[in-house]
């Protein structure tokens, strides 16, 4: 099949064009940059971009032994929060706004090494906290979609730089639904793999026990061939999982037509995830769905997580506390922003406050304020020993509940994309639309969201699979076969 | 739990950050707000044990094998310092 030049192109499609036909390369990189140029600005999506590294990267590739390199010449955009040598990675963070990391993560080496060519760093709420991309310093991200709507958050750069076709795949990070929220706001597939699968190396930390970085693509295929570059075991993550890399992309494109479907599968519908506060729409969209599932094959059956009404307050006292733990590390002494010259009347105690109340937005004080409190004598006790073992009660809800399903079903967000500026007044509300995606983290699970409807409003819907710890491929699989049979993805791109 | 100005000015001190007095009110608003939610968590049990903690019983972290690797250069993490001397960070005087 001969594809020409299109913003729908695969990154599996991309790289064999490439390799089998080396006049290919500079065109499709061509394709790709002008595409950039148009669109990055109206839609606020990148933080870095610089067309001479782009094709520096691509001359140096083209020097080497290309031929077996599964993302050659593949156009890559990185969300600002993993670091990239020499680059700026800023966390969409004022603190940060000069930095230039003395290495790069290692999922940025392992592309590197697939053949891939970093497009970019994208824009992203700052240090990762927020469910809009309203929290960044550099100004909200626009959904492909429609405007007046946000990304969603926190990954809404690499969600809206995929929708609109700026690159076929991007890195996320997920620590309470941040690829998999903007994933379904955005109309793209969005992967969180299980805790470990992916080297944190690199990921300038939020929460490290539950940030995870991951696939932000168009389909199953693509997330699969990614997840094959960017996984493995990592020493220089001590919570990297003594894995292999995976060759999930040959799998499913081995699979033969009578195996794709979900026939021998059960999936589990969780009751709470339809209880109140879903959107009407969102929800016949997921039983219209669930429908679909069935008819594939899938046995469906009904779950409940008893816990799962406690996952937010769990999520935010646990997630606030190690963030107000990791950002200590900003000081203004060592590398990002400082305030005062060591010249100046001020003493160091003060140098450090000016530096990280004129450095960090509102958002990111407010977590860092909550989880100090959380953490301080005589509340530590009351929250946060409570929330860590509310966390084990939750990982243990879905244990039990994953002894009779081999993956659960349900909403990404309560709702479509909000308006801008709907929601950033109050945190609690903010802190809600989270509701669907946080236990997962809190679990350690893998889980994806994958686009599946379309609403009134012309905004698009997305359905989440929740896997077994360490079982991503069941998922992935979930979401190609879906894909194979309903076309949905294909079908269904913004009008720019 | 209402929470006192006070306890905001003494919460934001151990952050080290600096709030106004409208940040101050508006903190201490949207605080109580977020710990009337959390509150909910006091009043759900368990049934682990009560001398449970998630370190000790969780997964134990993998070792790595005792390899020595070049470190980052002195000069390239001197580098990013907003303030420097030589091969030193230099920082506000400490001591009068």
């Amino acid at each position: 099949m001969e594809t020409s030049l299109s913003s729908s192109l695969k990154a599996w499609q991309i790289a064999e064009k490439c390799k089998r036909d080396h006049n290919q390369i500079d065109p499709m990189i061509n394709f790709f940059i002008d595409r950039n140029v148009r669109y990055k600005d109206v839609l606020n999506t990148h933080l870095y971009f610089d067309v001479q590294d782009i094709y520096q990267q691509v001359e140096k590739l083209k020097s080497q032994a290309y031929e077996h390199l599964p993302l050659a010449f593949v156009p890559v955009l990185i969300k600002d929060n993993i670091c990239t040598e020499n680059i700026p990675t800023t966390c969409a963070s004022k603190i940060l706004e000069d930095y230039r990391p003395p290495y790069s993560a290692t999922v940025i080496e392992r592309l590197k090494q697939a053949g891939a060519i970093i497009f970019g760093k994208l824009n992203c709420d700052e240090f990762a906290m927020g469910s809009s991309n309203e929290n960044s310093a550099y100004g909200p991200v626009l959904n492909p979609w429609d405007k007046e709507y946000v990304p969603g958050g926190s990954s809404g750069g690499s969600a809206a730089a995929v929708s609109a076709g700026l690159c076929p795949i991007a890195l996320g990070s997920d620590t309470g639904g941040s690829i998999r929220q903007p994933a379904s706001y955005c109309g793209i597939l969005g992967y969180k793999p299980s805790y470990g699968l992916v080297s944190r190396f690199g990921l300038i930390a939020f929460a490290s026990s539950l940030d995870q970085i991951g696939p932000m693509t168009t389909d199953a295929l693509d997330a699969a061939l990614l997840s094959d570059v960017i996984m493995g075991h990592d020493p220089k993550d001590s919570t990297s999982l003594k894995s292999g890399s995976p060759s999930w992309f040959q799998t499913l494109k081995e699979l033969k037509e009578s195996e794709i479907n979900l026939k021998g599968t059960t999936i589990g519908v969780v009751s709470e995830f339809f209880a109140a506060g879903i959107d009407s729409e969102v929800n016949a969209c997921l039983q219209e769905n669930i429908k679909k599932l069935s008819e594939l094959g899938a046995t469906i059956k009904n779950v409940s997580l008893k816990s799962l009404k406690n996952s937010i307050s769990t999520y935010y006292v646990i997630a606030t506390a190690e963030a107000s733990a990791n950002l200590a590390r900003y000081d203004g002494i060592r590398f990002g922003f400082r305030a005062d010259s060591h010249e100046g009347k001020k003493s160091l105690k003060e140098m450090y406050a000016n530096t990280r109340t004129q450095g960090f937005g509102d958002e990111v004080k407010r977590r860092i304020f909550l989880g100090t409190y959380v953490l301080s004598s005589g509340y530590k006790d009351a929250y946060y020993t409570k929330a860590t073992r509310m966390r084990q009660v939750i990982k243990d809800d879905f244990l039990a509940a994953f002894s009779a399903v081999d993956f659960l079903v349900g909403p990404t967000a309560p709702t479509t994309a909000f308006k801008l500026g709907e929601k950033n007044k109050d945190p609690v509300s903010m802190y809600l639309n989270d509701i669907y995606t946080i236990a997962v983290n809190l679990a350690g699970l893998p889980a994806l969201s994958l686009p599946c409807g379309i609403n009134s409003l012309g905004l698009p819907i997305g359905m989440q699979f929740i896997g077994k710890p360490g079982d991503d491929f069941q998922i992935l699989k979930g979401a190609y076969v879906y894909e194979q049979a309903t076309g949905w993805h294909e079908h269904h791109k913004p009008k720019l | 739990m209402a929470i006192e100005v006070e306890e905001v000015k003494r919460i934001a001190k151990l952050a080290h950050i600096k709030l106004n007095e409208d940040e101050i009110t508006k903190f201490a608003k949207q605080t109580q707000q977020i710990l009337e939610f959390f509150d909910e968590l006091k009043t759900q049990s368990d049934s682990l044990d009560k001398n449970w903690r998630p370190d000790i019983l969780g997964k134990s972290t993998l070792e790595r094998e005792d390899i020595v690797i070049p470190p980052t250069p002195v000069e390239k993490t001197i580098s990013l310092a907003p303030e420097k001397s030589g091969s030193a960070f230099q920082v506000p005087k400490i001591i009068e």
